[in-house]
């Protein structure tokens, strides 16, 4: 003997056909007596009836095949567009000698102990500058994941929103330009490196400020 | 609850509806809450002004917009929620409301573009909007508001603030001991400090403006990209101040000197930048600023 | 020409075959990685990395279903292990003492009036990957379980979850 609260239980694998058979001839039997369990039954059907009568098929807003044939032909994906972002990078910010973008001056341990000619400076340079390129490549990912997620849900938020974030977005981007241009002059500066690396922050802030609402 | 839509359930369901849904938009809701619990508050639109008071009671009071379907109030008198339930999912609901929370809670609102006014809490404050404004009043131990484009403003004496806003002004008052703010582009105003223990004031482009005294061995941080900076301390400090591409205006103290290039020797290198060290008064408390592009300029304090 | 002499060319590494392919089923790949992600930039980003990772899987098709079938498989799997890829990665730029968590569970609660489509996008992700799968394309418990990668209980209570809101939504 079912109740109807055994029978709702059972009703979406009985509508599924997958009810061994004398459990199914139980809940059948059920329903043909019980006309609030069978309306729920139907409702459930008419779901099931309309979601298999949607259109699987939906054409993309535009033809997508030009993308997907350089992507073929040329190899490349998303985790080679970042290396090479990441060598631009480490090019740009050049051999000059850094100071550690650490809060305070890191002294010189024997990771980078260098010898005092020419040729020994350079290398400590390159060091440095390599660390430099990786904190802003990692900055620049996280930025990345962020802009993925605000892309993703942008259409939970006003357009009027969505400029004006792109727009402070913008001001960033050029404020960290103008800060790399200046490093590039004085690269000894500490306080470049600390506006530098709070400018990049900001950013990340925003971004993420911008993704918790659009959740 | 479990998922089975029995008569029973259904009817629950109506129950529990009534006792949150409200009468022509109009919400009139109490709950019972701890000195020391957590008010949560989520709305869209509309204005919330939350009031701590003396009394171990939550209550909500105000009316539903018209994209609103009603306040829910869930939870226990340890954290209660509150949110402003809209008509469709992906739009936001609005209400005016006015809550009013025992003075030693918690309160964190989340408010799209409604208006926010707290005042009176003594706990802590966290209050996150996009497009609206957020206000505090009062002396709490800890208040943090971020908005995106609308202007924040905070005065009282409270132990820790930290406000931000990408594009709004940020105002602050009367600050405590230790102050954080930020903006992008919108201007950065702090007046009257008065011993100021901690303070670091961030902007990409607006212009930040401070006014008042530090502590005996406070210390302040600015640091500004393209806006300028203003300052008016009237209590001793040891200043040091650099720019790259901006201009040094000292009205109390000696004028800045040019950046040595960092190579001496070679007279065509022309890096601009200016850096300026002094004193001014006794000094003790410690003032850095650094800017990229924008002017600093130093007045005396009133 | 037959879609066996099609994909045996496109084997080989004639680009233009593939194109074939791929205007023989991009707009159901499309569709299903609408649906699947509820987002259009997401699902044009996804629909692409399909048919990228297909030329590249190419060689792993034994031509024992129709290429659509495996095609969709293929389909799936991005979709959902991109999904939670994403999600990890989200975490780790995000802080964890956030006001509100940045994945909010969808209201449990009845919004009205909506539209089949609009209901399901607003269902709990979860949920609405098995409903899609389930209800709109006609994969089996079993299927849907191995590529999401739970038990089939779980498939199946998620299945149960995703008509109960949607019936709530719809108000039926």
């Amino acid at each position: 003997m079912s109740t109807c609260d055994d029978v709702r239980e059972r009703l979406d694998d009985f509508v599924d056909g997958l009810l061994e058979p004398a459990e199914a001839a139980a809940v059948a039997g059920h329903l043909e007596g019980c006309a609030s369990c069978r309306r729920e039954e139907q409702a459930l059907r008419a779901l099931l009836r309309d979601a298999a009568a949607l259109a699987d098929t939906v054409a993309p807003p535009r033809d997508l095949w030009p993308a997907i044939e350089r992507r073929l032909r040329h190899g490349s994906g998303a985790w080679l567009r970042g290396l090479a972002a990441a060598a631009a990078l480490l090019l740009a910010v050049g051999g000059a000698l850094l100071a550690r973008t650490a809060p305070a001056p890191a002294p010189s341990g024997p990771e980078t102990a260098v010898q005092l000619d020419g040729t020994g400076r350079l290398q400590e340079a390159a060091l440095q500058a390599a660390e430099m390129a990786r904190l802003e490549a990692e900055y620049d990912q996280a930025a990345q994941v962020l802009l993925v997620e605000l892309r993703a849900r942008q259409d939970r938020l006003p357009p009027q929103t969505v400029a004006q974030v792109e727009a402070s977005l913008r001001t960033i981007d050029t404020a960290l330009g103008q800060i790399r241009t200046a490093l590039a002059q004085q690269p000894s500066e500490t306080g470049l490196h600390m506006m530098l690396a709070s400018t990049h922050r900001k950013k990340i802030e925003l971004l993420r400020r911008v993704v918790r609402v659009g959740a | 609850m479990r998922g089975t839509m029995s008569v029973k359930s259904l009817a629950w369901c109506a129950l529990l509806a009534a006792a949150t849904a409200s009468a022509q938009g109009r919400v009139d809701e109490r709950r019972a809450a701890a000195a020391d619990g957590t008010v949560a508050i989520e709305t869209g639109g509309g204005s919330v002004r939350v009031v701590g008071w003396d009394k171990a009671e939550v209550t909500v009071t105000g009316t539903l917009g018209a994209d609103s379907q009603r306040v829910e109030v869930r939870g226990d008198r340890r954290k209660l929620r509150i949110e402003v339930v809209p008509e469709r999912h992906d739009h936001p609901g609005a209400a005016d409301l006015e809550i009013h929370v025992p003075a030693g809670s918690r309160v964190e609102v989340e408010a799209f573009q409604a208006a926010v006014d707290v005042e009176g809490v003594t706990g802590s404050v966290r209050a996150e909007t996009v497009n609206s404004s957020i206000t505090f009043t009062g002396t709490a131990d800890d208040v943090r508001l971020e908005s995106v484009n609308g202007g924040v403003s905070v005065r009282g004496r409270s132990a820790r603030i930290n406000v931000e806003s990408v594009n709004g002004p940020v105002d602050v008052s009367d600050p405590g001991g230790d102050l954080q703010a930020g903006t992008v582009n919108g201007p950065l105003k702090v007046s009257g400090a008065l011993g100021l223990a901690r303070g670091r004031l961030e902007s990409v482009n607006g212009r930040v403006t401070f006014e008042g005294k530090l502590a005996a061995r406070g210390a302040l941080d600015i640091e500004n990209v393209g806006g300028g900076v203003d300052l008016a301390i009237s209590s001793p400090a040891d200043y040091r101040v650099s720019t790259f591409n901006g201009a040094i205006v000292n009205e109390i103290g000696p004028g800045p000197q040019a950046v040595r290039g960092h190579d001496e020797d070679d007279e065509d290198d022309e890096t601009p930048g200016k850096e300026l060290t002094f004193s001014a008064g006794s000094g003790g408390a410690r003032v850095t600023v650094t800017t990229l592009n924008g002017r600093v300029r130093i007045m005396k304090g009133r | 020409m037959r879609e066996r002499e099609v994909v045996a060319r496109a084997k080989d590494g004639d680009v233009a075959a593939f194109e074939q392919l791929y205007r023989a089923n991009s707009n159901r790949v499309y569709g299903l990685c609408l649906r699947l992600s509820g987002n259009a930039t997401l699902a044009q980003e996804l629909a692409q990395d399909v048919f990228v990772r297909a030329w590249q899987r190419l060689s792993t098709f034994r031509g024992d279903s129709a290429f659509y079938s495996w095609l969709y498989t293929l389909a799936v799997n991005m979709c959902y292990s991109e999904r939670r890829s994403r999600m990890r990665r989200l975490a780790r730029v995000m802080p964890t003492d956030d006001l509100t968590p940045y994945e909010k569970p969808a209201r449990e609660r009845p919004e009205h009036g909506l539209d089949l489509e609009k209901a399901i996008a607003a269902l709990p992700d979860g949920a609405r990957a098995v409903f899609v799968m389930h209800d709109v394309h006609g994969f089996k418990h079993a299927e849907i379980a191995e590529v999401m990668g739970v038990a089939t209980g779980t498939c199946k209570a998620q299945l149960h979850r995703a008509r109960k809101l949607l019936r709530e939504s719809l108000g039926r």
